[in-house]
Order: structure tokens, then sequence, then C-alpha cells
């Protein structure tokens, strides 16, 4: 039996989880922290996001993410020159991470599942 | 000696409405506070700074500039706090804005009868902006020449000092059309066609596409010509070292960079960071 969801976030989480921004943003985050700028071309690169990682909606999914407490935000003002917000994850993103990663796996078997009766059933494969 | 309750802004145009709204707040916040506010183009601000104007605030349109006409003698942190995009605004009574998309708008815009502007490249990043568009948009299209073509049909009057005057014009129908921010046409209320994300320089994802892009300008010393590539269009605030009121400087700074900044940002067209 699946563990209670408590977390708001983590229902929206699920509700969203097919289009994969949001996974892929945690993960991201997960090795390293980084700025949305950066964030947007390595969601890109990545090519997990079925969503087209614009700057709108990242730093939306961001702030979001920040207000949920997932991730936190800090000015990174350490050095002169240019200075840019920082995200990197909370321990409840890591938490969120794991979570979609479960979702992941389910969906992975039950797809699985799917294309192996396909073969059985329909292409008589075995 | 400086007036500790005085804080000057000096701002790009494209930035007035946010810069107006945070100073509002922070005049409700500190009652009798005298904020002076100034703007123009950014390249023209940097170069105001450059020859000996003091503000408290310096907030400008590309964060290239700190680097290039400022620092480190003028300010050696600038904080990179928006995102935004180049549209083509326009108003209802334009001519051809019936039937213009993201497929046909260099062709309405080439019609005889259409007038439309952009803001001059030595004085104003929306300026040197515009130039990246209409090169993008000339390999993005496959139309050899169009960037010839454009330039050639705006010139002289058509080349305003900044982008906010621009939309001014706009809005009352002394043009048809001009390239802008996308947050300036929505502080005029102008309807705008959004071009496509691989010309409007709006996503770090495209940054190397951008990049074939360049336009020179006046550099740092007089006579002096630089050459810079298309970048993502970001914005970047402030407090030069020389401010006459730091700590009054630092709280608007801080307040532009809030969430309620970012809330301000965003109701004024700009996608905050």
């Amino acid at each position: 039996m699946k563990e209670e969801v408590q977390n708001p976030a983590f229902a929206y989480i699920a509700g969203r989880i097919d289009k994969m921004l949001v996974p892929t943003l945690l993960y991201i985050l997960a090795n390293e922290p980084a700025h949305g700028y950066g964030l947007i071309q390595m969601v890109n690169e990545s090519g997990f996001s079925e969503i087209e990682a614009d700057p709108a909606t990242i730093y939306r999914n961001l702030r979001r993410m920040e207000e949920d407490g997932l991730v936190i935000s800090q000015w990174e003002t350490e050095n002169n020159g240019p200075a840019r917000r920082a995200y990197q994850l909370s321990r409840e993103g890591h938490q969120a991470l794991d979570y979609c990663v479960q979702l992941i796996n389910d969906k992975v078997i039950r797809m699985q599942a799917f294309l192996e009766q396909y073969q059985r059933e329909v292409k008589k494969i075995e | 000696m400086s007036n500790q309750q005085t804080l000057k802004i000096l701002h790009a145009g494209a930035l007035r409405k946010p810069v107006v709204e945070c100073a509002k707040l922070l005049d409700e916040a500190r009652p009798g506070l005298d904020i002076q506010l100034d703007s123009c183009g950014s390249r023209a601000c940097a170069r105001q700074v450059r020859e000996g104007k003091v503000v408290d605030i310096l907030a400008l349109a590309d964060p290239m500039l700190f680097d290039e006409l400022l620092g480190p003698e003028y300010v050696d942190k600038y904080y990179i706090f928006a995102n935004d995009q180049i549209v083509l605004a326009y108003n209802e009574f334009s001519r051809g804005s019936g039937e213009i998309d993201a497929k046909n708008w260099f062709d309405i815009l080439l019609r005889e009868e259409v007038t439309f502007g952009r803001s001059n490249q030595h004085l104003d990043p929306c300026g040197y902006r515009t130039l990246m568009v209409w090169q993008l948009a000339e390999q993005y299209y496959g139309r050899p020449g169009l960037f010839g073509q454009l330039d050639q049909r705006c010139r002289g009057d058509l080349i305003y000092p900044k982008s906010y005057d621009l939309a001014s014009d706009v809005l009352v129908g002394k043009l048809d059309y001009a390239f802008e921010y996308l947050c300036v046409a929505n502080q005029f209320g102008l309807r705008n066609l959004m071009l496509p994300e691989k010309i409007n320089l709006s996503n770090p994802a495209h940054a190397d596409y951008y990049k074939q892009s360049t336009v020179s300008l006046q550099g740092r010393n007089s006579g002096e010509m630089i050459t810079i590539p298309g970048a993502p269009i970001e914005f970047a605030i402030a407090i030069p070292k020389n401010a006459e009121n730091p700590a009054l400087a630092k709280d608007f700074l801080d307040l532009m960079l809030s969430k309620k900044g970012q809330q301000i940002l965003e109701d004024c067209g700009l996608i905050p960071y």
C-alpha cells in the first residue's frame, strides 16, 4: 500500500508528472545549485521534459517550488560582477525528487506491461 | 553634504513602470523621501554616469553595459533580475494590423504605406537588439537581403533615442509599428505580435543561435567601435560606487529583488528572476 501523500506540492507534482518538467528541475538541482538561466539551458539539453523550457515557464515553476519549500533561492553576492539568484534543493525537494522517481517507476512498469501485452496478443510475438 | 532622504534613480526607459511602482512602495514605507527618477536609453544612462552624473541606483536594460562601460570604476557588482523579449508593437489602427502574423510581418512592414520605427542602437539596447532580430529573421525565414530592406526603410526620424518614446508614438498613431520590449508594449497597452523564439532574443536555450547576429557600436572611448553578439534579453540593477546614499539605495534594491518586486515586474510584463 502506498504511503499517503501529505505535502500539497506532491499532489501538484503527481498531476503533472507526465510533462516531466518538475522532476527534471529537481533532478538537475539535486546535482548542484543553479540559476534560472542555466536551468533553462540544462532542461532543454536534457531532453527529459515534454514542455519547452521557456523563461516564463521555468521561473514560474521555480517560484512555485520555492513557495512549496522544495527549493531555496538566494542571490550570489560573494564575488564582484554579475549576481544571479541561485536555487538549491531543500530537504523537502530531495523527498519530492524521490517521490517523482517512485511515480515514474510505477508508470514505467505499467507501460512495460502494456508493451509486453501488445507484443504478445496483437503482434503474436512470444 | 548629501541629503540622506534623497534617492536618485537613473533607469532604462523600459523599466519606468516597475521602478515607479517600487519607488511608491518605498515612499509609503518611508514617508518624506525625495525620490528623483530620470530615464533614457540604457547606453545613454551608462554614459551619463561615466561623464559624472551621480546616482544612487542604476537600472539598465542590458547587464553587459555594466562590464563594458562602467566596471570596475563605477560599478563592481550588479544584479541580473529579469528577462524580456522583442515584440512588434502596434495599435488597432496600424496599417496591415488585421492581417499581420509571425509569418508575414516583414512583408507588411515593407509595404510602401506602412511606417515602423526602432530605437538608436548607440543609445538604447532595444535598438541594437532590433538590428539583431532583423539579422536573425533573414536567416530564420530564408529571406536573403531582408535585413538590408528593413534597415533601408527605417532611417532618420524613424530611429528614436529610446524605446519608450517609440511606444508613445505608436500609441498616438504617428507610427504604425515599433520594435519594442514586451514590457513596454504592455505598459502602453499596445497590441503586440510575438516573434518566434529563435529570433526574439528571449530564451537562453537559443543563446548560441542568437550569437550569430552582431552589431557594431560606439565603444567606451571616443572613436572606438566594438562588436557585440546577440544574447538573451536581461535587465540588471546596481548601486554605483559613488552613490551619495547607498543605505537608501540598498533598501530600494532589496525591494526590487524581493517577492513584492518580483510581482511588480511580472505585472509589468517582465519575467522576474
